[in-house]
C-alpha cells in the first residue's frame, strides 16, 4: 500500500510539493519564531549579570532597571554621594559601579561612571566586557563607545566628541567647550553597552563645570587645564550596580538599603526584575507565537485543500483500485498514508529551511549587533512542536481519507467520469 | 448455502429496484452460467446490464431472489466478505481506463495478489507472481521487454485493454466479468482481443460473462443472452443510473 500511495504522490507531484511546501513553511515559521522568542528571553535576561542590587533612588523597580541597565526612560531622583560612600562601606558590599546618566551624544546615552564599570560588570553568561580598540578612560575628557556608537557614527580611536546635555536624538545644548576625546571602542555585546558612551564621573561633572541652574554661565569659559585641577568629585550618581561578597546576604543587604534612613533608596534584584519586565513584553511574544500558530493551522488547511481537491480527479484512480481488489478501507489507508507522507515531507524540508534562516540570521546578527547564535539540534519543545504538526497532519489527513472512504462506498465499482 | 457443480452463477427470482423507482429494473426468473461457460450478455443500453453485473459482483443488493456465485449466497455475505468475496472470485474488464497511471504495467497486473490471499497463492503456485504476469502479459501477445518499464499511459488503448484483461485472469478467478471490453477498440482489434481473452480465459478455466451491445460479437461465445429475453421488468425508462 504504502508503495502505491508513495507512486500516486509522485504521479501527482506538483500538487504533493505545494502541499509539502506549505506546511515546510509553517513548520520553518514556528521554530524560527520559537527560537527567536527564546533566545530574544535568554538575551533580554542576560542583559545583566553579575550585579547582586541595583539601588536608585525610590521609584519603581521596572523603572530602576530600564534606566540603569537598559537606558530607557529617565531617574526621577539621584542619590547623593553620601549615601553612595554608606553603600560602599557596608562590610558585605564587595565592589560597586555607580552609573550617571542625563546627556547624550549624537542620540547615544552618555552613561559616567569610574573605572570598575570595566573590571566588575558582566552581562551574557558572567562575560566580562572587553575593549576592542584602544584602552579605558584616563583622563577626565577620555570616552569609551561601545561598538553600535563606534560603528554608526564611524568613529575611531582618538576622534573628538561633543556631548549634549539632555538625552534627545537632536543635541538640545551642546557642551562644546569641553571636547572629548574616544580612548577606546569596546567589543559588541548584544546589550544596551553596545549603545553608550562612557565617561568618567569627573568628566561628566567638568561638562557642567560653567553650568548654573541648567544654563551656560556666559562668558569664555574655564578652559580644560583648569578643568583638570579642579575638584571634580560628583555631588550625585543616578544608581549604582552592587556587587556583594557573598550572594547569601543579598535579601539583608536589600532590605538595608530600601530601609536606609538618610534618603529614600531602593533596591532591587535584577533577575526579579527582570523577570517583571519579561512579563510586561512576554505580550509580544505571545502575539507572535499566536500568528505562528496559525500559520500552521494554514499549512494544514492547506494540506487538507490539496487532499479533498485531489479527490475527484482521482475518483477514476479510486473505482480501478476498487475493481482490482482494494477494500474501501484500503482507500481511507491510501489517503492516509499520503496525508503523512506529505506531513513528514513537510516537516523534514521545514527543519532544513528553519536551519537555513537560523543560519542566515545568525550571519546577519553577526555582522550588525556582533550576537552569536548557535545552530542547535531541535531540542524538547522543538519536537513537541513538530509531534504536535505530526499528529494534527494526520487528523487533516482523516477527513478527505473518510470523504473517498464515503464516495468509494457510494460509486461502488463503476466508473463515473 | 446450495454448491451446484455445474453453475459458477446462479439467479433465482431476482428482483431489482434501484430506490426512489417504482418499476423493478431487474426482474429475472432464472439465469445461470456454466463452470467454464463463456457467455454473451447483449442488451440496448439502459436495459440494466451494468445493474446486473453490479449484483453479481455483490456490489449491489437484490430486494428479492438468490445470488449464488460459485457457491456462495451473496446474501449471507457482510460488507467486508463482500469485497473480500469479489477480489477472490471475480476478475474484471472494464470499458477503458482500468489501470492505474502510476504503477507499471507489471505492478498494475499484479494488483489483485495485493489484496486476495487468494489469487496470491494461486498465481505463485508454480512460480513467482511476478513471472505470472509476465506469462500473461505475453499470453496476451504484449510486447513484454518493449512495455514492461513504460508508463501505461503511453500504451494504446488495445495495448491497455490487454494489461487489464492479464490482471483479470492473475490468480485465475473462477468468474470473469467484462463490461463492454472491446467498445473502445476498432472492430479489427476487437477481434484479435476477443481471441486472446478467449484463449486465456480457457488456460484458466474461468467462466465469462461478457457484456456488450455489439451483437455482431455473439458468434463465438458458447451462449448468447439478451438481457431483455430473460428480463420481465421490460418498461423501463430509468437510464442514467446505470452508466
Amino acid at each position: 500500500m504504502i508503495g502505491i500511495a508513495w507512486r500516486s504522490i509522485c504521479n501527482r507531484w506538483p500538487t504533493a510539493l505545494l502541499a509539502v511546501l506549505a506546511i515546510a513553511m509553517s513548520v520553518a515559521l514556528i521554530l524560527t519564531v520559537e527560537k527567536v522568542r527564546r533566545d530574544a528571553r535568554s538575551s533580554f535576561t542576560q542583559t545583566v549579570s553579575g550585579t547582586d542590587l541595583i539601588v536608585g533612588a525610590r521609584s519603581g523597580a521596572i523603572q530602576l532597571l530600564l534606566y540603569s541597565v537598559f537606558r530607557i526612560g529617565n531617574a526621577t531622583n539621584n542619590i547623593s554621594w553620601e549615601s553612595v560612600e554608606d553603600i560602599k562601606n557596608r562590610p558585605a558590599v564587595d565592589w560597586l559601579i555607580p552609573i550617571s546618566l542625563g546627556d547624550s551624544h549624537a542620540g547615544f546615552r552618555v552613561v559616567g561612571t569610574s573605572k570598575d564599570y570595566f573590571t566588575h560588570f558582566r552581562y551574557g553568561d558572567k562575560q566580562p566586557l572587553k575593549i576592542a580598540k584602544g584602552a579605558i578612560f584616563d583622563d577626565v575628557f577620555d570616552a569609551v563607545i561601545g561598538s553600535q556608537v563606534a560603528a554608526q557614527l564611524g568613529y575611531e580611536v582618538n576622534t573628538p566628541i561633543v556631548v549634549a546635555h539632555g538625552t534627545g536624538s537632536v543635541a538640545l545644548v551642546e557642551h562644546d567647550r569641553q571636547p572629548f576625546r574616544v580612548s577606546g571602542i569596546l567589543a559588541p555585546t548584544g546589550t544596551p553597552v553596545d549603545q553608550a558612551v562612557h565617561v568618567s564621573l569627573e568628566g561628566i561633572e567638568a561638562m557642567h563645570v560653567d553650568w548654573r541652574n541648567g544654563a551656560e554661565v556666559k562668558g569664555e569659559g574655564t578652559d580644560s587645564d583648569t578643568i583638570r585641577r579642579m575638584d571634580l568629585k560628583p555631588a550625585a550618581v543616578t544608581a549604582l550596580l552592587v556587587g556583594l561578597k557573598s550572594r547569601a546576604a543579598v535579601f539583608r543587604e536589600q532590605r538595608a538599603i530600601n530601609t536606609y534612613r538618610e534618603e529614600p533608596l531602593l533596591a532591587v534584584l535584577p533577575g526579579v526584575a527582570l523577570q517583571q519586565l519579561w512579563n510586561l513584553v512576554g505580550v509580544a511574544e505571545k502575539a507572535l507565537l499566536i500568528v505562528s500558530i496559525c500559520v500552521v493551522f494554514a499549512g494544514l488547511v492547506n494540506l487538507m485543500s490539496v487532499l479533498l481537491a485531489g479527490l475527484n480527479e482521482r475518483r477514476r484512480e479510486m473505482a480501478v483500485l476498487r475493481s482490482a481488489g482494494a477494500r474501501p478501507g484500503h482507500v481511507f489507508l491510501l489517503l492516509c498514508i499520503e496525508s503523512t507522507v506529505l506531513t513528514l515531507g513537510g516537516i523534514i524540508a521545514g527543519l532544513a529551511l528553519h536551519y537555513v534562516l537560523v543560519a542566515l540570521g545568525s550571519l546577519f546578527m553577526q555582522n550588525q549587533y556582533g550576537i552569536t547564535i548557535g545552530l542547535a539540534p531541535p531540542d524538547l519543545t522543538d519536537l513537541k512542536i513538530l509531534l504536535a504538526i505530526a499528529i494534527a497532519g494526520l487528523l487533516a489527513g482523516t477527513l478527505p481519507a473518510l470523504q473517498a472512504y464515503r464516495k468509494s462506498l457510494a460509486d461502488g465499482l463503476t466508473q463515473r467520469l | 448455502m446450495i454448491k451446484s457443480p455445474e453453475a459458477i452463477v446462479q439467479l433465482d427470482n431476482l428482483q431489482f429496484i434501484w430506490p426512489g423507482n417504482v418499476h423493478a429494473t431487474l426482474d429475472i426468473d432464472h439465469f445461470s452460467i456454466g463452470q467454464r461457460e463463456r457467455v454473451f450478455l447483449k442488451g440496448p443500453s439502459g436495459s440494466g446490464k451494468t445493474t446486473l453485473l453490479s449484483l453479481i459482483a455483490a456490489v449491489l443488493s437484490p430486494q428479492n431472489g438468490r445470488i449464488v456465485v460459485d457457491g456462495i449466497s451473496l446474501d449471507t455475505l457482510k460488507g467486508g466478505q463482500k469485497d473480500q468475496f469479489r477480489v477472490d472470485r471475480i476478475g474484471m474488464v472494464f470499458q477503458q481506463f482500468n489501470l492505474l497511471p502510476f504503477l507499471s504495467v507489471q505492478d498494475n497486473v499484479q494488483l489483485p495478489c495485493k489484496f486476495s490471499k487468494q489469487r496470491r497463492a494461486t498465481a505463485s503456485q508454480s512460480h513467482t507472481i511476478t513471472e505470472e504476469a509476465n506469462r500473461l502479459l505475453r499470453a496476451m501477445r504484449l510486447p513484454l521487454d518493449d512495455i514492461k518499464d513504460r508508463p501505461v499511459t503511453e500504451l494504446s488503448v488495445g495495448q491497455q485493454q490487454r494489461v487489464a484483461v492479464a490482471r483479470a485472469l492473475i490468480g485465475r478467478p473462477p468468474l470473469i466479468i467484462a463490461d463492454e471490453p472491446t467498445s473502445a477498440l476498432d472492430s479489427d482489434t476487437r477481434q484479435a482481443f476477443l481471441a486472446l481473452l478467449f484463449a486465456e480465459v480457457e488456460t484458466a478455466g474461468s467462466a465469462l460473462l461478457f457484456v456488450s451491445h455489439d451483437a455482431s460479437l455473439a458468434g463465438s461465445f458458447d451462449r448468447s443472452v439478451d438481457l431483455t429475453d430473460i428480463n420481465a421488468a421490460t418498461d423501463n425508462e430509468h437510464q442514467d443510473s446505470f452508466a
